[in-house]
């Protein structure tokens, strides 16, 4: 058993950090869902008349939107656990005050969701 | 860096009267045909001088019209690429990076191994938003760089068809007498054979260095696999 000591209100400000960061993160994933271009979007030039071959950037357009669904998805994810944490933080906090204990509480309960 | 709407309108100026410059030299060169044709019978054997230097300006003037097509279908496409450019670091970056978690007198009012614990998830989310803010502007660079050789284009482009068109007032066959015509007509054509030769020298040139630019698309690619960001999704602080 570690000692350990604790101050529920402050656990609860923390929380409320991570909630506000949760709200931040929304606007970040739409912003990353308007990212998407499409193939037409990437060269004003004529490569056919021009005669240099590459028809168009069809390939990278691709490989720039496995991109870019990778960030929204990351993003995304992001919001959820700044939301999951907030909730964990809390949970600890009421249960150190329902309990009152001064041992170890079990974490692993806490942070799953 | 200049801005969103610095870059825009670089870009935008490129399409400024590209269109209407593109028809006068339809019609120039319209008139120009049409008035040789009053002629044809007087000129009887120098039109077969002035055939084929017709051809040089009419396949010069189809390459030119071709370009210009593709432009106006891609404009609006490529305003979107600059501007999501500029969202990457605007709208995603700076907002990112203020997420960061900064270190609060919580250590002080909770230790043990549970607080301990919270605080190595803390930096595995700071890694997390630094690691994204950091992927955020390395794409934006790459789209800058993209942009930047589209406004090159346009720019070339523009000139392409003033040169073009200026070619063509200069000649102002459709006023040519009878005995200036044939000498009018081929050296009109040599004088557009050079500007388009040296005019698609140019695009092709930048053409090259915008496709080199979009190959690097493979370090864009290379940056989804980070073990900031480890199975390729944000850390899981709590599981589930």
């Amino acid at each position: 058993m570690d000692d350990f000591k604790v101050v529920t209100s402050e656990l609860r400000k923390e929380a409320k950090l991570w909630q506000e960061k949760a709200d931040k993160a929304e606007p970040i994933v739409r912003a990353v869902q308007e990212a998407y271009l499409s193939a037409t979007a990437f060269f004003v030039g004529d490569p056919a008349t021009l005669g240099v071959g590459m028809i168009n950037a069809k390939l990278e357009a691709d490989q720039y939107e496995n991109f870019r669904a990778f960030m929204e998805k990351v993003v995304q994810g992001a919001v959820t656990e700044f939301g999951q944490i907030d909730v964990a933080l809390r949970r600890i906090a009421d249960e150190y005050d329902r309990t009152e204990s001064v041992n170890e509480i079990d974490l692993a309960k806490f942070y799953s969701a | 860096m200049s801005g969103r709407d610095e870059m825009t309108n670089l870009f935008e100026r490129g399409f400024q009267g590209l269109e209407d410059k593109a028809r006068e030299c339809a019609d120039k060169f319209n008139a120009a045909v049409h008035h040789i044709h009053g002629w044809r019978y007087v000129l009887g054997p120098a039109m077969f001088a002035i055939r084929p230097a017709l051809d040089t300006i009419r396949d010069g003037l189809e390459t030119l019209f071709k370009l210009i097509r593709t432009a106006m279908e891609h404009h609006w496409p490529v305003v979107s690429l600059i501007w999501q450019s500029f969202s990457w670091v605007e709208k995603v970056q700076a907002p990112m990076n203020n997420l960061v978690h900064e270190k609060t007198d919580l250590a002080y009012y909770w230790t043990g191994p549970a607080s301990t614990k919270y605080q190595d998830k803390v930096t595995a989310q700071n890694d997390a938003i630094a690691a994204v803010a950091t992927k955020s502007g390395n794409v934006s660079k790459w789209l800058m760089d993209i942009a930047k050789y589209n406004i090159e284009y346009m720019t070339k482009l523009a000139e392409m068809v003033t040169g073009f068109l200026g070619a063509l007032v200069a000649a102002a066959i459709e006023a040519a007498t009878v005995v200036e015509i044939p000498f009018t007509v081929t050296d009109l054509a040599g004088a557009i054979g050079a500007l388009v030769t040296q005019s698609l020298d140019n695009l092709v040139g930048i053409a090259k260095r915008f496709a080199e630019a979009l190959s690097k698309v493979r370090d864009i690619l290379s940056m989804m696999s980070d073990p900031k960001l480890p199975k390729n999704q944000w850390p899981q602080a709590v599981t589930g």
